[in-house]
């Protein structure tokens, strides 16, 4: 599907258009992948119930990523806002590192320490302005701990895309 | 995934070759389309997170091998050991058997899901400790730990998920 990615990319958006107009939601797509949800379950603006990959020559897997800065670092005193934040930002530089997208993203896992009810609104408000709310498949699970003391957010990725066949996955 | 594109790609060539050349072709090509290709990642901008790679890129894989959470149980469904290492130890070694059915090898698992109790603090320490002697020699998949208060049978202190590209 690498020929011709504009044209598949031209096809892929109408097709993804006519899908929108007979449901309802976030209808969202990368290069062959379309996330919505269906009319028949509830409509949310902080996921998508599904995610259709279609033709796609590569997957990238996103462990599971920390508040950290370069350096390591968390800042113990940030609350759940600037912990998302950095988690953010991490995912950011994970996608560039293989030339992906946010759109890009098929599904997410976000893990959360100490959990208290009101934080995934305050999770999901950066979740939407990062994927432009064109949001991916995502659970969001509060656990009992993560593996770097002071952690108290963490999310992984799947990722799908096509890559050509002179393209480096080495972010260099 | 992309089925059938590699075939398109050797065999239309190959019927303007010469016979023994065009023979050459469609056997290289029979395997080398299909060979999935892993790259492992560390961007500088992340910080070395734990055991792992953070990004894992597979290229062309075909099939793949989903992994249900690896415990302790034997095969007479017993806890095997009641300590954290001990548990640690037999899950991956469950993985090995998993993986050992399904023909994939430990370099060909893409991501990993570490699910763990941590009772007293110490359980990351172990944890890593293992996942690094396990990936010895080999590039790790990309590896997501979380702690839980509990995990499903009783004493039950780790359970690791996988999925793995199989090679051809």
């Amino acid at each position: 599907m690498t020929r011709n990615p504009r044209l598949s990319r031209a096809v892929s958006g109408a097709v993804a258009l006519m899908a929108a107009s007979a449901s309802h939601g976030n209808l969202a797509h990368g290069e062959n992948i379309k996330k919505w949800n269906p009319p028949t379950l509830f409509d949310s603006r902080d996921f998508s119930h599904l995610a259709e990959v279609g033709q796609i020559n590569t997957l990238v897997f996103i462990a599971g990523l920390g508040p950290q800065d370069a350096r390591g670092r968390i800042d113990k005193t940030a609350r759940i806002r600037g912990q998302t934040r950095a988690v953010l930002r991490n995912l950011k530089a994970a996608l560039d590192a293989v030339g992906a997208t946010p759109d890009d993203v098929v599904r997410i896992h976000i893990h959360v320490v100490g959990y208290r009810m009101m934080e995934g609104m305050i999770v999901s408000r950066q979740l939407r302005r990062f994927f432009g709310g064109r949001m991916p498949v995502s659970s969001f699970i509060p656990v009992d701990r993560l593996l770097w003391d002071g952690a108290r957010v963490q999310i992984d990725a799947e990722v799908a895309l096509n890559q050509g066949p002179g393209a480096r996955s080495d972010g260099q | 995934m992309n089925f059938g594109q590699g075939l398109r790609r050797c065999f239309v060539p190959s019927l303007v070759m010469l016979p023994p050349l065009a023979m050459l072709l469609a056997v290289g090509c029979a395997t080398a389309p299909t060979a999935p290709r892993v790259t492992h990642l560390s961007p500088a901008s992340l910080a070395r997170l734990g055991q792992g790679s953070p990004v894992v890129v597979v290229r062309d894989g075909r099939k793949f091998l989903h992994i249900a959470g690896q415990t302790a149980i034997n095969t007479d469904f017993e806890l095997a050991a009641r300590d954290f290492d001990s548990q640690v130890k037999i899950a991956l070694q469950n993985l090995d058997l998993a993986l050992e059915a399904g023909g994939a090898r430990r370099r060909d698992i893409l991501s990993l899901h570490v699910y763990f109790v941590d009772k007293d603090g110490a359980a990351p320490r172990y944890l890593l400790a293992q996942i690094k002697r396990y990936f010895k020699g080999t590039a790790p998949p990309a590896i997501t730990y979380v702690g839980t208060p509990a995990l499903v049978g009783a004493g039950m202190l780790v359970e690791i998920e996988g999925l793995a590209v199989v090679p051809p």
